[in-house]
This record gives C-alpha cells, structure tokens and sequence, in this order.
C-alpha cells in the first residue's frame, strides 16, 4: 500500500491549468523528489495534498486516509517560510506544537532547538533572524509532533551545507522509520543528493518517475548521463 | 494526538494576539505608545466634545438626542457598513494569512475554530483602541453630571459594532467563494439604493422612506450608542445587540464549514497593464503606485464622511465645513505621504548614481502637485458650508507643508515612531485653521503660502548640507513603514 496516493489530480486557475490529470504513488520509507521547472505545478499538488487547496478532480489518500484526515500525521514546509515574526522562536514552536496537541511539549521543543542549532537564538523575535535562520524554524515547526509524512516545497532554500546536511539526516530518519519525505525542487543538484527516488513533473503531469538509473532508461540517456541531462531531455519536448 | 476544540480556538486567540501586539509594541516605546493614545484621546475626544456638546447649534437643538443626531451617526455607520461590505466582496471579509495557513490550517484546525479565534483577537484590539477615545467626551460628561457609568458601555457597543462589520464581510466573502460572480453587482446594487432612499428621507420626509431607516441595523446601533452616551440607555437594546452579533459570528462559523481556504498561486492570470513609456521615472513609478493601488479613494471616502456630517451642522446652524476641508487635505497629504514612503524600495534607488536630493525633490514635488487635486473638493465643502473662500489658500498652505513635514519627522522622530509624525501633522493643521480666525482672510491667506514657502526654503537649507544623511535616514524610514505595514 503506497504511502501516498495520487489519482487523477486535477486543479486549474482561471482557466489555466496548473495541475492536468497528475498520478502518483509513493511507497514509504524513502525520501522522495518532486522535480520541475518552475509553474510546472509542484507547489500546487503540495498545496492540495496540505489541504491548503482543493482540487478540481481527482483522488488523493495519504496512509490509506482520505479527506485530508492525515493532517495530523503530516508535517509541512512552505516555500517561504512565512512565520508569525513577532513571536520568540521557543514561543512559535510552541505555539505550533500546542496545535498540534504534542505530548511533553517542552522537551520535544527543546530538542528541537539543540537539534537545529537555535538553542541560543530561543529567546529572539522571529523578525529578528536571517532567512536561513527562519527555514530552520519552519523546518523544526513541521517536524514538532513527529509527522509520518514531512512534505517540503523547496524546502532547502537559504540553508548552509551543514543545514541541509542535518535537514538530510532528519528526513532520512524519517524515511528509516518506514514514514515519506516528500521534497520538491527545481535544483538538480538537491535531488541527485537528496533524494531516493524522483518524479519529474511538467505542465502540471508526472512525466517519468523512479531512480535515476530508471530515468536514464526512459529518457534513453547514456550511462554517464547525469540528472541534468536526463531532466533536460525529458522535458526538451515540453518546452517551446 | 488530536487537538482539543476549545484549546485550539484559545491557543491560536492568544499566541495571535501576543503576536500583534508585540508588533504594535515593537514599533514604539512604551512613553511614545502612551503619548499616541493620549493624543488620540483630546484630539478625537474634543472634536466629538466639540461637535455635540459645544458647537452652538448642535447643542440647542437637543444635542445628542437630537434625531437628527442618530440620523448622522447611523449614516456614518452605514457608511462604514458599506465599506465593509465592499471589501467583503473583494475577499477582505475572513482575513486568512498567508503565514496562517501554513502554521495553522495544516495543523487541522477547521476555519470555525479559526472564526471564534479570530472574533476573539479583534475584539480585544478593538477595546483596546476604543476605549482611550472616550477619555475626553467621558470627562466632558461628568461635569455636565451625565451618569458617568455609561460612558463604559459605549467602547463595548462600538466594539460590539466592529466585530458586526467583521462578520458581515466574512459572510459576504465565504458567500462569494460559494456563489457567483453576479452576486457582488447585485450587493453593490441594492446598498447604492438603500443609500439614496436613505439619505432622501429626511428631504422628502415620507413615512415609507421612514420606516426603512428605521429597521437599518445601523440606525439601531446608532440609537444604542448614543443611548449609552446620554444617559437614555436601555438593558433591553443592549443585549439585544449582543444578541445580533452572536447571532451573526454563529452565522459565520457555520458558513465557514467547509470554507476551503485556499492561497492562490504565482500563475493565477493578473490584469494586463499598457505599457508606458516613463520621461520621468521617479516620479512615475509614484504615480503608478498610487493609481494602482487606488491609495487616491481613501481622502474621498474621507470626504464623503465630512459631507454627511457637514449637511448635518449646517443645518443645525453651526459649519464645521472650513475645518472638515482642511482635514480632508490633511488627510490627502498625509496619507499620501506615507503611502510612497512606506512602499518605496530603496535599495533599489540606492544601488543607482542617483543624489538623495534628487530623489526627494521627486517625491515631494509629486506630493504637492497630487494634494493640489483635492483642493477642489476642499472647495465644494467649503461652498456647501457657506464658509469663507478666502480659507481656501491656508488649506493649500496645509498641502504644501505636511509632504516636507512628515519626510522630516519620519525622521526626526524615528525613534518613538513612524505613526507619530503623523499626528504631528496637526502643527502644520492648526495655525493654517487658527491664523485667519485672528486675522482677516485676505490677510491670512497670503501669510499663510508665504508660511509654506518659508518652510520648504528651510527644509531645503536644512538639508543641503545633510542630503547623504538624510539618504540614509530615510531608508530607515522606510523600512519602518513597510514593518509597520506588515
């Protein structure tokens, strides 16, 4: 049983349509990439699989549960932060956390802010932290309550190497306990290294799915082909 | 792990309430916080004193009970009303954030939740902000012996006011994003015919026309406003209220079932603008800014205020109208003003070979020449008054000064508050209100634009020297506004 579950997916803006008839399923305990060019309808297929938009058509379930009752079991990384920037950082997470009706919130809170590094930041006001500061808030926010399914739309952006390297881990310990990450991206690179496996994405539908060996098969690439290579190949029809 | 429904309604009121007012907080000190509500206070306090308890007129022909008093006042709630509803149908009505819906939503608290929440957080601030209005008139009352005690009740009905207009534009919105597109046209429709039949009444005096004002809500709230202001209150209307805007939030939070609040993206198709050539790029981009963002409406909305109001004191004998048309460029100015400070993006400016001096004498020259475009109305005001035109050039002497005025105080005052330089307009107010009462118009007048040009002479004498410091100063201005904006 896939972790999640994508049928038929369908959304449109005044007549535009962001997101044409997209399928995908995605098997736990993996770290999984969504990778498009930019408008090719990643953020919205994030948006409706939060909640945060419905869907025209189509089906979505997320551990067998449908009607975005798994709201609870997902965590969720914008792709602009966005915080409440007159809030302290212990204060949002906690505030978060409290939501989320999480158990023993002080210690969790407090684990989170050793584990990001934000210790000595705890007392700041939001408004106050660099932008890299502020993704590492939102990352510890969406992971506050121990979600099955962390989704992150960009959600490495403005972070140092040794960030995103402790992003990785946290999202692989995720994908260790048999739970999903769900990354989208538009930078080759953050996949290739990032992720398990990948679904490129463009006007709004799946285009080809799996691991990069997979791609290079579909994409009819050569050997030595890289990510890149087969990303451009895939979507050089797509493209004007 | 479920969160409870109480504690969840609870949790995102408070954490939300902390947030906005550490935001207040964090723009002033807590002397200059408390000096802005003051000044709130004897400004709006001795203008309400001033117009119902001083104002000849007024107070001989019944003051607040008056009828005509309640007509005035459920007009101006109308108006309000109206406001409200105009921004209800442009989706203003259930005021969901960006930053709301990804830290709150995606937690599976359900728009119902959010409405009580929210219910909860603005009537807080509206207390908040109501109450130091009552400080002057509540003075005022006790040495007309009034019964002190009511006066509590008149921020509670004005916030019981507020949260009603909060509510009518959520419906109105939620309404929207289930409905059709004629729906607005048709909201639009019948208010524009009730506001006619309304403000024909008193002409025509038919009793139909009568009865419809009568059953306005605004016209029952403005009853119960100033019931609690004259001491005519009565528990029954009171509670009654209370009752029509609980019935309204429950209203509210069982259409927002099912609400689905939703974030539109970067592709959702903008209106396409011509494009224009630019002889004059800063002061173009302005111009733009302010025609785009229709930053022009809000002194005529202003205006529109001042006329109900103004119809009504001449008509009582008194005219305020000279002190209505030089409020109204005031306002103009000053909202102007703080519009292209506010939204200016300075870095931009800065990464240019371009002098500070420059960039400035752009803005106010923009300014003055746009506060120049309400003198007209300042105008008709002051002929429906049958005030003096001679008043006409202290008003332009008004426009002239606040634009430099306010660049100055925004910086001079950096450090107890943007908002503050605001209120400190009135400096530039109140000599160009006071002079040609002291002194004959035609007097006056010239004194007055000679006043104005002095003031730039050494605004820009001051600055000639200064200009690179001011440059740095006023991004720091701006980056204020735009804190304060967010």
């Amino acid at each position: 049983m896939p972790a999640i579950e994508i049928r038929d997916l369908v959304k449109s803006f005044n007549g535009l349509r962001a997101v044409d008839y997209l399928n995908l399923s995605i098997e736990g305990g993996q770290i999984f990439g969504l990778l498009g060019p930019n408008g090719a309808g990643k953020t919205t297929t994030i948006r409706m699989l939060t909640g945060l938009l419905k869907p025209d058509s189509g089906t979505i379930k997320v551990l067998s549960k449908e009607n975005w009752t798994w709201k609870g079991l997902m965590g969720y990384i914008p792709e602009e932060a966005n915080l409440y920037e007159h809030l302290t950082v212990y204060e949002h997470l906690y505030f978060v956390g409290k939501l989320r009706g999480v158990e023993d919130l002080d210690n969790r809170v407090d684990y989170l802010l050793e584990f990001m590094n934000l210790n000595d930041k705890s007392d700041e006001m939001v408004s106050t932290l660099s932008r890299g500061m502020k993704q590492k808030v939102a990352i510890a926010c969406a992971t506050v309550h121990e979600p099955k399914v962390l989704i992150g739309d960009e959600p490495l952006m403005g972070l140092d190497p040794k960030s995103q390297r402790a992003v990785r881990n946290l999202m692989k310990s995720y994908a260790d306990k048999g739970g999903v990450a769900l990354v989208s991206t538009h930078i080759l690179d953050v996949a290739e290294r990032f992720c398990d496996r990948v679904a490129i994405i463009s006007r709004g539908s799946i285009l080809a799915k799996g691991n990069l060996e997979d791609l290079k098969k579909k994409s009819r690439s050569g050997e030595r082909a890289t990510l890149e290579d087969v990303f451009l190949k895939l979507t050089e029809g797509e493209r004007e | 792990m479920k969160t409870k429904k109480a504690n969840a309604i609870t949790t995102v009121a408070r954490y939300k309430a902390k947030e906005a007012i550490r935001m207040v907080s964090s723009q002033y000190t807590k002397r200059s916080f408390l000096g802005i509500l003051l000044f709130m206070a004897l400004i709006y306090g001795s203008q309400f004193v001033w117009i119902f308890f001083v104002m000849p007129g007024v107070a001989e022909s019944g003051g607040l009970g008056d009828p005509l008093t309640t007509f005035v006042v459920s007009m101006i709630l109308w108006f309000f009303l109206v406001m409200n509803v105009v921004g209800g149908t442009m989706g203003a009505g259930l005021g969901i954030k960006e930053k709301d819906a990804n830290w709150i939503f995606t937690t599976g608290v359900t728009t119902s939740q959010y409405v009580w929440a929210h219910t909860l957080e603005y009537a807080l601030f509206a207390l908040v902000f109501t109450a130091p209005l009552m400080l002057v008139p509540a003075l005022t009352l006790t040495t007309l012996n009034e019964a002190l005690w009511h006066m509590v009740l008149f921020p509670i009905t004005l916030t019981i006011f507020v949260l009603m207009m909060d509510s009518i534009a959520s419906l109105i919105t939620i309404g929207l994003k289930k409905g059709k597109k004629v729906v607005p046209i048709a909201v639009y429709a019948i208010l524009v015919v009730i506001t006619v039949l309304i403000i024909a009444s008193p002409l025509t005096d038919n009793p139909q026309l009568n009865v419809l004002y009568d059953i306005l809500p605004t016209t029952f709230l403005a009853r119960v406003l100033i019931g609690s202001m004259v001491g005519s209150f009565r528990l029954a209307q009171f509670l009654a209220s209370g009752a029509i805007l609980l019935t309204l939030i429950l209203l509210v939070s069982w259409a927002s079932i099912g609400y689905e609040y939703e974030y539109k993206p970067k592709i959702v198709k903008g209106k396409r603008y011509t494009r224009k050539k630019m002889r004059d790029p800063l002061a173009s981009k302005d111009l733009l800014l302010i025609k785009r963002k229709r930053v022009y409406l809000y002194p005529l909305m202003t205006a529109a205020i001042y006329i109900v109001l103004g119809i009504f004191l001449s008509s009582s004998g008194g005219s305020m109208m000279p002190f209505f048309a030089g409020f109204l460029i005031m306002i103009s100015s000053q909202t102007l003003t703080q519009q292209i400070l506010v939204n200016e993006r300075m870095w931009i400016l800065k990464s240019l070979d371009l002098s500070g001096k420059k960039v400035i004498s752009s803005m106010l020259k923009i300014l003055v020449s746009l506060s120049m475009v309400y003198l007209p109305i300042a105008a008709i005001l002051l002929i429906i008054g049958r005030a003096n035109l001679w008043l006409l050039p202290g008003i332009l002497a008004i426009a002239i000064m606040i634009p430099p005025y306010m660049i100055w105080a925004s910086l001079k005052f950096k450090k107890v508050g943007y908002m503050l330089s605001t209120w400190g307009s009135f400096l530039t107010f109140i000599p160009a209100m006071i002079l040609p009462e002291l002194i004959p118009f035609y007097i006056a007048a010239p004194v007055l634009i000679l006043m104005g040009l002095v003031f730039y002479y050494i605004f820009f004498r001051l600055a000639s020297n200064k200009w690179d410091e001011i440059w740095e100063e006023i991004d720091f201005a701006a980056r204020f506004g735009q804190k304060m904006r967010t």
